[in-house]
């Protein structure tokens, strides 16, 4: 299900408020938010179940492996090897999870083309969301072995904890030392749930409407044979996509933080807009932030981060990203995206961050921004071929313009100069006002708007018209 | 919030945090009261069957089961049926379709909307290998009926002949080059070509050749395209001796649906031969239908009102005239010709119309049963170059 269907806003979403909200035990704090917790939870199951009906089991499973390994972890320390043995075995377990369903027919593939084998792979689907789940998961068990926090005694809150259906399927990934309190004791208000309501209808306008609308004009230029293709065409294209991604990733951050503030919860900000860093460094502690703070807090601190010399810094660098870049999917594109940041990263360490600090700040955000755009031709493009081709294309291969770059630079303009506007934060502030009440009645309104288009958009997407046309 | 503030400074800080409560609060309730009113009006909107400018049965509220919930087809389907069923779902796209022309957009489901409210079709692009596979089949097919005279009449689409009416000047093919391209792959002893492009020069007005709304050419377009036709064969038909009369001024054609119905009509006319050699037969063999008049009125009331030209398009339609000729026609075409039909009636004795995409009968036992005089393709550059069913029939 997702948070831009008729179905999660017209079903789902009123029905569990209503549950939630309407009070069981109005006396009783304690039993209240165990309620609270438990409609959570068991409306966080409907949704997995609701996309992935056979793998709500797997879940199931692991949250209830991993609980007792947290309470295992947890009991005083008489044996630190056995406790020892025990973590590595559950992640090790939890690792083993995640590759086999997300890199099994990879791994296959490419043992395959490696010793020119032929190993069938079988067809396993991807379970949503397993690599922001399987993420949780792992801050917790390590968390608790470290003894940075105290295991989590409730089962129900730890299964609110990690299917808690706001986040479930495309992050913020939510460590569980930042939201451990929040399962137990949370204020719930007018004030928070309406922030919460900007937040969400916020992000579904970045999702709907501006998502979904620059994509199309991208799969439209992506759809025509690139070896054609001019160049600006090229650079539009690859510009519409640049956008597209943000407003997808970001527009969904948005709505799973409106969410969990609707329900009381304050998940950690997972944007800050990226696209307008000074340097890759600056781009990536604004870009996709929970993920980055997991590899850096889970990965390369504990592999001596930059404690251990220059040599080990650099690959304790190129580990980090290159897994960073496996993490997003289980292709060598992704791989080779990663490493792209990884090199990048180390060369601006180490090589050219003095030199480009001297340029104008205006200079440098143009310089991260051409290497973030290159690198999402990579991350966009399914084969590294593909991705050759089209960065032909960006250089002039096919010529500077061809037969449709008028009508598309043309028919897209206006949405495209907004979103722009939009990703660069220059509404950020709108409207400028000093009085606090009134631009918040100003955003309501304009969000409210948003809203509307939103439905339009949603419902017209499904105008599928069955005709003859050839006839 | 029309309510006068009174500067920030003078405000005590109490009643301003009421108010941001009481704003908030407004926030929380217009956000339950927007969940909720959906919910209701689904619950208490009567479900639809069909969805008349899709031209398609809308999804019905799935059954509940456990294996349809197990394979996921229950979440599917149910997905699908709030989409089909939303409450003022047709407002809501031709909402959609005002807002995306507002902000420039001129393309929605590959329909392009150009100047003066003219929707266009995008072209098909030329395929070498289909073409000649296409119309070495027609050639072999003249050889065999040597004796028989044959004329191609091949229109351009709408989207060349008004090219200036593009949106955004949008550059598509040469359809004029490509038109030359299929006269050069051609030929026959008594072959001839109508060239549509020149018959339609002395038209003043090039916006008369092509509806707004749909893809077809109109029917004065068609008339002109018939007239070359006569002059080719010697029928000696003057435009005098037809009506054009207008049937319908509410068109909407298939264009206008795809792009999600803009409220632009068409006028809709038919042409009538003035001296119609009294009464004639159209026999529908596969509906085993016989019908006294090419013209089906009842489809006048109906969505897709060019359907008025002979029904719709079939398999096979053989027309018997009481026309005094011995000539008999043979007609391979797509829907474009249907408009243009009634326009042959006084001319030949017997037109047997096929159009190859739907017959799957073997060709040679209307050839063997008949002797035809004359054969002619009608078709529409667009429908001929994706075409990869005429190649199959005539070779039957």
């Amino acid at each position: 299900m997702l948070f831009s269907s008729a179905t999660f806003l017209f079903v789902f979403l009123p029905v569990v408020l209503l549950f939630y909200f309407v009070p069981f035990f109005r006396h009783e704090p304690k039993l209240e938010i165990t309620k609270k917790n438990a409609v959570l939870c068991l409306a966080s199951l409907v949704f997995y179940a609701w996309g992935e009906p056979v793998y709500i089991l797997l879940m199931l499973i692991s949250i209830y492996f991993n609980y007792n390994i947290g309470l295992d972890l947890q009991t005083p320390v008489r044996n630190p090897k056995r406790r020892k043995t025990v973590f590595v075995c559950a992640v090790v377990f939890n690792l083993f999870v995640l590759g086999f369903f997300k890199y099994y027919p990879f791994a296959v593939d490419n043992l395959n083309r490696l010793f020119s084998m032929e190993i069938k792979a079988a067809n396993i689907s991807l379970p949503i969301g397993i690599s922001f789940y399987t993420f949780q998961i792992l801050s917790y068990v390590i968390d608790v072995y470290r003894g940075k926090c105290r295991a989590q005694r409730s089962l129900l809150s730890f299964a609110t904890y990690i299917t808690m259906f706001p986040q479930l399927i495309a992050g913020p990934i939510v460590q569980y030392g930042d939201i451990e309190r929040q399962l137990t004791g949370r204020r719930i208000g007018i004030r928070k749930f309406s922030a919460g309501v900007l937040f969400f209808v916020r992000g579904l306008g970045k999702k709907v409407l501006f998502a979904n609308t620059i994509g199309a004009v991208y799969t439209e230029i992506t759809a025509r044979d690139v070896s054609s293709l001019g160049l600006v065409t090229a650079w539009f294209g690859i510009l519409c996509y640049t956008l597209q991604i943000y407003f997808d990733f970001s527009g969904y951050s948005d709505m799973a933080i409106g969410l969990g503030k609707m329900f009381g919860f304050d998940f950690v900000q997972n944007f800050n807009f990226p696209y307008t860093a000074s340097s890759i460094k600056d781009f990536w502690s604004r870009w996709h932030i929970s993920l980055s703070a997991w590899f850096r807090d889970y990965v390369y601190i504990p592999l001596g981060g930059n404690r251990k010399g220059t040599a080990r810094t650099i690959v304790n660098l190129l580990i980090v990203w290159s897994l960073t870049g496996l993490w997003h999917g289980a292709a060598w594109n992704f791989v080779a995206w990663g490493a792209y940041y990884g090199v990048l990263l180390i060369l601006e360490k180490y090589v050219f961050g003095s030199l480009v600090e001297k340029l104008p700040l205006w200079a440098r955000r143009v310089l991260t921004m051409l290497i973030v755009i290159v690198g999402w031709v990579f991350f966009s493009a399914e084969t590294f071929g593909g991705a050759a081709k089209y960065l032909g294309a960006m250089v002039g291969f096919g010529g500077l313009w061809d037969g449709d770059t008028w009508y598309l630079l043309m028919s897209n303009l206006f949405p495209f100069a907004v979103m722009t506007c939009s990703a660069l934060g220059y509404f950020r502030k709108f409207p400028k006002l000093r009085n606090a009440n009134v631009r918040l009645a100003l955003q309501a309104v304009g969000y409210a708007a948003v809203l509307a288009l939103c439905v339009v958009s949603l419902v017209s997407d499904t105008y599928n018209p069955f005709l003859y046309f050839r006839f | 919030m029309k309510r006068p503030t009174a500067p920030d400074s003078n405000t005590p800080k109490a009643e301003k945090r009421s108010l941001t409560t009481l704003v908030c609060l407004c926030i929380c309730v217009a956000f339950a009261a927007f969940l909720a009113l959906h919910a209701f009006l689904f619950l208490v909107v009567p479900d639809k069957a069909m969805s008349e400018n899709e031209n398609r049965t809308l999804q019905q509220k799935p059954k509940l089961t456990l294996s349809a919930v197990a394979d996921g087809s229950f979440m599917k389907k149910y997905e699908t049926y709030l989409t089909d069923q939303f409450p003022g779902r047709d407002g809501l796209i031709s909402m959609h379709s005002f807002f995306a022309t507002l902000t420039g957009r001129r393309e929605e489901n590959g329909v392009l909307l150009g100047r003066r409210g003219f929707l266009f079709e995008r072209q098909t692009p030329l395929n070498e290998e289909l073409l000649q596979k296409t119309t070495d089949a027609i050639n072999d097919f003249l050889g065999q009926h040597r004796h028989a005279q044959a004329a191609m009449i091949l229109a351009p689409n709408s989207s060349y002949v008004l090219k200036k009416y593009l949106p955004y000047h949008i550059r598509m093919d040469d359809q004029k080059a490509q038109l030359s391209q299929v006269k050069a792959k051609l030929s026959g002893e008594k072959f001839s070509w109508i060239s549509v492009l020149k018959s339609y020069e002395k038209v003043e007005d090039p916006t008369t050749l092509y509806y707004r709304t749909d893809h077809h050419w109109t029917t004065d377009a068609a008339l002109r395209a018939f007239l070359a036709l006569s002059g080719k064969w010697e029928l000696g038909a003057k435009e005098k001796h037809f009506t054009v009369a207008a049937v319908s001024d509410r068109f909407s054609g298939t264009l206008a649906a795809s792009y999600g119905d803009r409220k632009l009509r068409d006028v809709l006319k038919v042409c009538i031969p003035n001296k119609s050699e009294g009464t004639y037969a159209v026999h529908y063999e596969s509906q085993n239908k016989t019908a006294p008049s090419v013209f089906d009125r009842t489809k006048l009331d109906q969505k897709n009102q060019y359907e008025v030209f002979l029904g719709g398009n079939f398999d096979k339609i053989v027309i018997q005239t009481l026309s005094q000729t011995e000539d008999t026609l043979l007609l391979f075409k797509d829907s474009y010709a249907n408009c243009l039909i009634p326009m042959l009636t006084p001319y030949f004795s017997k037109i047997v119309i096929i159009d190859p995409r739907y017959f799957s009968d073997s060709l040679q036992n209307i050839t063997d049963d008949n002797d035809f005089t004359h054969i002619l393709f009608v078709y529409n550059l667009n429908t001929f170059l994706a075409d990869k069913s005429l190649a199959g029939v005539l070779a039957s």
